[in-house]
């Protein structure tokens, strides 16, 4: 392929950011080597990126940096705070459904009969017991008093 | 390649990959520990702003997108479990709330007070650095991040790639036309380039 100075000019920038095949790399090396005005061309663009670089490394003052902190152990606690609540809204939901299944039941052990109620009681109730047990350690995580 | 720039001045280069410190937080965060977040925050906290700053051009707004990123970790910390590159992650969130604060900029009737500590100066082939950067802010942002990764983090196209969430070949082609981009509106305003 003849490598011409416009061809070159197209590929410069990608060549610049690194974004060309090697052979073709190789290629804009080698035209830049024996071209000025090419290579001055790429000294601009390399100039450019350099500007990209340089200058002040801008670093958080303390006082700001304490401050987001702050924040963050807000925002943290807050989180923590509404995991805890939800948490201990599904304990109490699945606390309610199995007491509430009990005594529905009592009252409609009749009509449940056909349905083999005792049984069916039976596991409901035990399914909440479950799941409310379950919830316990997670709870107590919530509120920090368990182990991580 | 390497084309013998000035590269950043960025000293402790930032690495994308997670490391163990960070997975063990992620997964403390997640199981409900907030202590996990500062340890984070004190861990992240410089490389986040410094992207921020660098994008926005202005250090309060700086501080502010690097808070929100942070909080918005805080938030959901069930998210963290499911965060492969916290660096990646963070940065990527950066990079939206840039993308917002560039489109409530230009909602605003009257031009920002970008704060100016430094004063002009040429990066080479008289070139001013100010110019450039200023010039930089009128990319699309992901074209910016692009640019600002690779030659002021002096990330790899797969770090960058990570952080935009794109494949190797796009966050190439994201670089460089940002860059032609960049020399375009500088040859526009300064007939520099």
């Amino acid at each position: 392929m003849t490598t011409t100075c416009a061809s070159v000019r197209n590929a410069l920038v990608a060549y610049v950011a690194d974004c060309l095949e090697p052979l073709e790399t190789g290629r804009i090396g080698d035209h830049l080597q024996v071209c000025d005005e090419c290579r001055a061309r790429a000294a601009e663009l390399s100039a450019m990126i350099e500007a990209v670089a340089v200058g002040e490394v801008p670093t958080l003052s303390p006082a700001r940096r304490e401050m987001m902190r702050a924040g963050l152990r807000v925002a943290a606690g807050r989180a923590d705070a509404v995991r805890h609540g939800t948490l201990q809204v599904v304990g109490f939901a699945a606390a309610v459904l199995g007491v509430g299944t009990g005594v529905w039941g009592v009252f409609h052990a009749d009509w449940l009969a056909g349905f083999g109620g005792p049984w069916l009681i039976a596991g409901a109730t035990g399914l909440a017991a479950i799941i409310s047990a379950g919830l316990v350690p997670a709870i107590r995580r919530a509120r920090g008093e368990g182990g991580g | 390649m390497e084309h013998g720039l000035a590269r950043a001045l960025v000293t402790d280069r930032p690495s994308i990959a997670d490391d163990e410190t960070d997975r063990r937080d992620l997964g403390m965060l997640a199981g409900g520990d907030p202590s996990a977040l500062e340890r984070i925050f004190d861990r992240h906290h410089q490389p986040i702003y410094r992207f921020a700053s660098r994008m926005l051009g202005d250090a309060e707004e700086a501080a502010d997108a690097t808070q929100d990123a942070f909080l918005r970790l805080a938030g959901s910390p069930k998210r963290a479990d499911r965060i492969r590159s916290l660096r990646a992650w963070l940065m990527r969130v950066v990079q939206n709330g840039c993308r917002d604060r560039f489109r409530k900029r230009r909602r605003l009737p009257w031009p920002l007070d970008e704060s100016r500590d430094e004063p002009a100066k040429p990066a080479g082939a008289g070139i001013d650095a100010l110019a450039v950067r200023d010039a930089l802010r009128s990319l699309p942002v992901d074209q910016a991040a692009a640019v600002v990764l690779r030659f002021y983090f002096d990330y790899s196209y797969r770090d960058i790639a990570e952080v935009q969430g794109i494949a190797e070949g796009s966050a190439r082609a994201r670089a460089c036309r940002g860059l032609k981009r960049l020399r375009d509106l500088l040859a526009e305003t300064e007939g520099a380039i």
